[in-house]
């Protein structure tokens, strides 16, 4: 008996005498010492953290055949069985890089991408609305973003050579038509959507996802808000309006409804205005707001929101003393349901469907003029994760169209269905190279057309990488022109990109090299409507960010270089359109004063000028006006947590910016059409608001929102 | 003499499945892992001190404590600045991971629930322009929580009590109601029993409160 506890005693692994050291080093694939990592024998408490030699060593007192496993933190786990004996077990590990999405590089090519969530991105949603000029507008503030031009009279996105309606707004995925208030030529509109509604926005300047479709230069996707943070009243006084706001957040649910009121009759009596009002602009908006969390792999959201406004201008005529009385009235209803839901964890299933009704009615002089437009969208989109390196995504959409116009009692009218189908897959070969790739299908007006978008990324170093991109676009010809003729075949477009981006402790430089053909645009010679039109667009962006030079400091600069010329329209030549400035610069800067609990922020708008057309000259747009010059300056004081004071000042120096003329139809007695300058409706603009936020949070404010 | 190598065999392989559920020995890894953590200062020692505490989350699937801790070990070497964002946020990463998992084994846990907020907070330090206006809300909702789960939970207080102040000072306004709470705090912080694995840090940051509130007036 006493030998039989003698020997177990011997092989207990109590006895010291039977305790295994485990020695070695751990290194990465090129052989380097790897620190920190976590080496131990499985479902004990054995083990050490290599040091920074990368070498280990510890004891176990366990024998036999045991599992050493090997964890650090961006390496991926290495396991092999070891034999405990008591001697000595020298074991080095080489730890191989594991695959980590976050960390992998991503596409970069033509995308702009803001976002609360993604670390690796140019601007963030509050950038967007604090830049000093665009007066919390969305399209203002992304035309001091590259590849953008700034056509201050129109005020709405102009994507490096292409025309305003041929960048497409999506919230939450499904189209937003009519994005813009409604105005009269020259006098420049407004996004509807203010941007504290969007979490996170992504900016495609060119060669975009299959996803998306029907716009032949750029993509603009806003993201709503999934939850609220809390309950909270929002109120906002300012020298053209009012806002009310009030979110109410429940333990699954969160409903806000707003109210805003826009009333400029006041201000535009105080500030000298260059054009004459028959009605000052003045509008309100009424928005509901409501999301449902089912559970943490589903929820519903949805947004309404009912817009009227109005305004009249007195137009003179160039050459005609008469002027022309116009009067706008503006109907805009829209409502957008998503759901999003997992199925399982590698499946995730997003359904939608969005409607919006406009309706202008513009009067001019007596001649009633009406015009609506209805849209409903349906879509439904299957993403699916194999692989943690592998995407795939499977979406169907269909569009419903009406256009009508009427002139007293001539009405006409188009109905314009669409269906799409796409496909996109994209994989990662590694950390540092990864493609994307997809097939868009459209069908409509008995055509069939086929889209490839193809893009790859390469990181070269840490800090450096490359990017190409491909894609084939297709957009239905305007309203205005279906409506007056319905075969007309769609414009196409074909982009290509190279993208060189290097970012490196909050700086960030980017260079975009593109170019762009345009097929089939649209050309209107007297009594002809036709889609022979063409053109290209190329260029090069350059933009630099910087957080970190200078303390409290934010400062980002921009230019956008375009080559663009296009026959099309009323143009027999290739010439270079209005809308395209060649030489396009910006320059924003945020300075926090911490003593003075500010925010001072400034940003100067410049380019070489427009091109026009001049009948008195020889050619077709031969003529440019001066150069665009615009400095804004802006400073939001917060005297409390939850009380702002912003004031902002656009053009501050009062540089008078014409953005094109006019000419009479006919030429006068001495032989010369004469002409009409476009300018700015004032030549500036001034905003004072307070803005004052109730919470149970006394921190909470809405310097989001300015 | 063959029965008795069998019967060895049997009582060692016992013994060390044994050792694997003794209390004793748990207990006594986590006392040590969490002096050790106690009186860590370098990246290199809190990256030990993490790989000791996950050694034993492995071996005691059952235990939120080991989790905890190195959550919080991953949080402290996230605010070292030196670094760059993008590895403070990998640090906040992995500390995300562990106190997820610490909050499913005990969920409604007002330490667990201490520690998110703190977390959030750490991800707002890295980039406190940026993060601040989203983020700020959440982290004061964290710690409101916390204090309102337990309104004798030193931590708590003292985290709440941190964040007023900044703000108060920030804005000039009173820290009346901050200083109070740091006052509540630091017998509560005295009378925890030190001996116990649970939660106990925060004295420290008490006691640096009281002197500027002391100052202050």
């Amino acid at each position: 008996m006493y030998r039989i506890l003698i020997i177990t005693f011997l092989f207990s692994p109590l006895y010291s005498g039977a305790q295994t050291i485990i020695t070695g080093r751990v290194l990465d694939e090129k052989g380097q010492a790897l620190p920190g990592a976590n080496i131990y024998v499985d479902n004990s408490y054995d083990g050490a953290s290599s040091d920074r030699e990368g070498a280990y060593q510890f004891k176990t007192s366990l024998t036999g055949s045991q599992i050493l496993m090997v964890s650090m933190l961006g390496y991926k786990t290495f396991q092999t069985t070891i034999n405990c004996t008591g001697s000595t077990i020298s074991q080095d590990i080489i730890l191989k890089e594991s695959f980590d999405k976050l960390k992998a590089v991503t596409i970069t090519a033509g995308k702009i991408e803001a976002s609360d969530e993604s670390r690796s991105v140019i601007l963030k949603p509050l950038d967007i609305v604090t830049i000093p000029g665009a007066m919390g507008d969305i399209a203002g503030a992304l035309s001091t973003l590259p590849g953008t031009a700034t056509v201050g009279n129109d005020g709405r996105l102009f994507v490096r050579g292409g025309e305003a309606r041929e960048t497409s707004i999506f919230i939450d995925g499904l189209k937003l038509n009519n994005a813009y208030g409604s105005t009269f030529s020259g006098i420049p509109t407004r996004t509807r959507f203010s941007p504290q509604l969007f979490t996170g926005t992504f900016f495609s300047t060119g060669a975009y996802s299959a996803e998306y479709g029907q716009a032949l230069s750029s993509v603009l996707v806003l993201n709503t808000i999934d939850m609220p943070a809390r309950t909270q009243t929002d109120l906002g006084l300012m020298s053209v309006g009012g806002s009310a706001s009030h979110t109410k957040v429940w333990n699954k649910n969160a409903l806000t409804s707003s109210f805003s009121y826009l009333y400029l009759q006041p201000y535009q009596a105080l500030i000298p205005q260059n054009i004459q009002w028959e009605k000052a602009p003045q509008g309100y908006d009424g928005q509901l707001l409501y999301r449902h969390r089912f559970n943490k792999h589903a929820i519903i959201k949805t947004l309404y929101t009912h817009q009227n406004s109005s305004l009249g201008i007195i137009q003179p005529q160039p050459g005609n003393e008469a002027a022309e009385k116009v009067k706008l009235d503006n109907h805009y209803n829209y409502i957008n349901t998503t759901l999003e839901q997992g199925l399982g964890s590698k499946w995730l299933l997003h359904t939608g469907i969005s409607f919006s009704h406009n309706s202008d009615k513009v009067l001019v002089d007596t001649l009633s003029i009406r015009q609506t437009e209805k849209l409903a969208h349906f879509k439904a989109k299957l993403s699916y994760f194999p692989l943690n390196r592998l995407s795939l995504k499977l979406g169907s959409e269909y569009y419903w169209q009406e256009y009508s116009e009427s002139f007293d009692f001539f009405k006409q009218d188009i109905s314009l269905p669409l269906t799409a189908n796409y496909l996109e897959a994209s994989y990662h070969f590694n950390s540092e190279l990864a493609l994307n790739g997809g097939l868009r299908s459209e069908y409509f007006s008995d055509h069939h057309h086929l889209m490839p978008r193809v893009s790859l990324a390469c990181r070269i170093s840490p800090s450096h990488q490359l990017s190409l991109a491909y894609g084939d676009f297709y957009q239905q010809q305007a309203n205005r022109y279906l409506v007056q003729k319905n075969d007309l075949i769609p414009s196409f477009s074909r982009h290509y990109l190279f993208n060189y981006q290097w970012e490196k402790n909050l700086r960030v430089l980017r260079l975009e090299f593109y170019h762009k053909d345009y097929n089939d645009l649209i050309t209107q010679l007297p009594g002809e409507l036709e889609t022979k039109g063409f053109g290209y667009a190329r260029g090069m962006d350059i933009f630099y960010r910087d957080r970190k030079s200078f303390k409290n400091l934010d400062y980002w600069v921009t230019y956008s270089f375009v080559d663009s010329k296009r026959l099309y329209r009323q143009f027999t030549t290739l010439v270079q359109p209005g809308f395209a400035p060649r030489h396009n610069i910006s320059l924003i800067g945020k300075y926090w004063v911490r003593k003075l609990k500010s925010q001072l922020g400034f940003s100067y708008n410049l380019n070489d000028g427009y091109p026009y057309d001049n009948p008195n000259k020889e050619g077709q747009q031969e003529s440019k006006t001066k150069f665009y010059g615009n400095m804004s300056l802006s400073w939001s004081y917060l005297p409390k947590p939850h009380l702002i004071i912003h004031v902002a000042l656009s053009n501050v120096t009062g540089r008078k910016n014409i953005f094109g003329y006019s000419y009479s139809q006919q030429p006068n007695t001495n032989g010369f059409y004469d002409e009409l300058p476009h300018g700015q409706t004032a030549d500036r603009f001034f905003l004072i608001g307070i803005f004052y936020t109730i919470s149970s949070d006394k921190k909470a404010n809405q310097l989001n929102n300015l | 003499m063959k029965k008795s190598v069998l019967l060895t065999m049997l009582f060692s392989l016992s013994l060390t499945t044994y050792l694997h559920a003794d209390p004793d020995s748990y207990d006594k890894a986590m006392r040590q892992a969490i002096t050790e953590l106690d009186s860590a200062r370098t990246q290199e020692e809190f990256q030990t001190v993490a790989n000791t505490f996950d050694r034993i989350a492995i071996a005691e699937p059952g235990e939120w404590l080991p989790l905890y801790y190195s959550g919080l070990s991953y949080i402290y070497m996230s605010f070292d600045k030196s670094l760059a964002p993008e590895q403070r946020d990998q640090y906040l990463d992995k500390a995300l991971e562990k106190v997820n998992a610490a909050n499913k084994l005990n969920e409604n846990n007002v330490e667990i629930t201490i520690l998110m907020g703190y977390l959030k907070m750490a991800r707002l330090t890295v980039n406190p322009a940026e993060r601040g206006p989203s983020m700020s809300p959440q982290v004061s909702a964290y710690f409101q929580k916390a204090v309102s789960m337990d309104p004798q939970n030193p931590r708590a207080l003292i985290l709440l009590a941190r964040w007023k102040y900044g703000t108060a000072r920030y804005f000039n306004s009173s820290i009346e109601e901050s200083c109070a709470m740091v006052a509540k705090s630091i017998p509560l912080f005295k009378s925890q029993d030190a001996g116990a694995l649970t939660p106990h840090w925060g004295l420290d940051i008490a006691l640096d409160m009281e002197k500027a509130c002391v100052q202050e007036n």
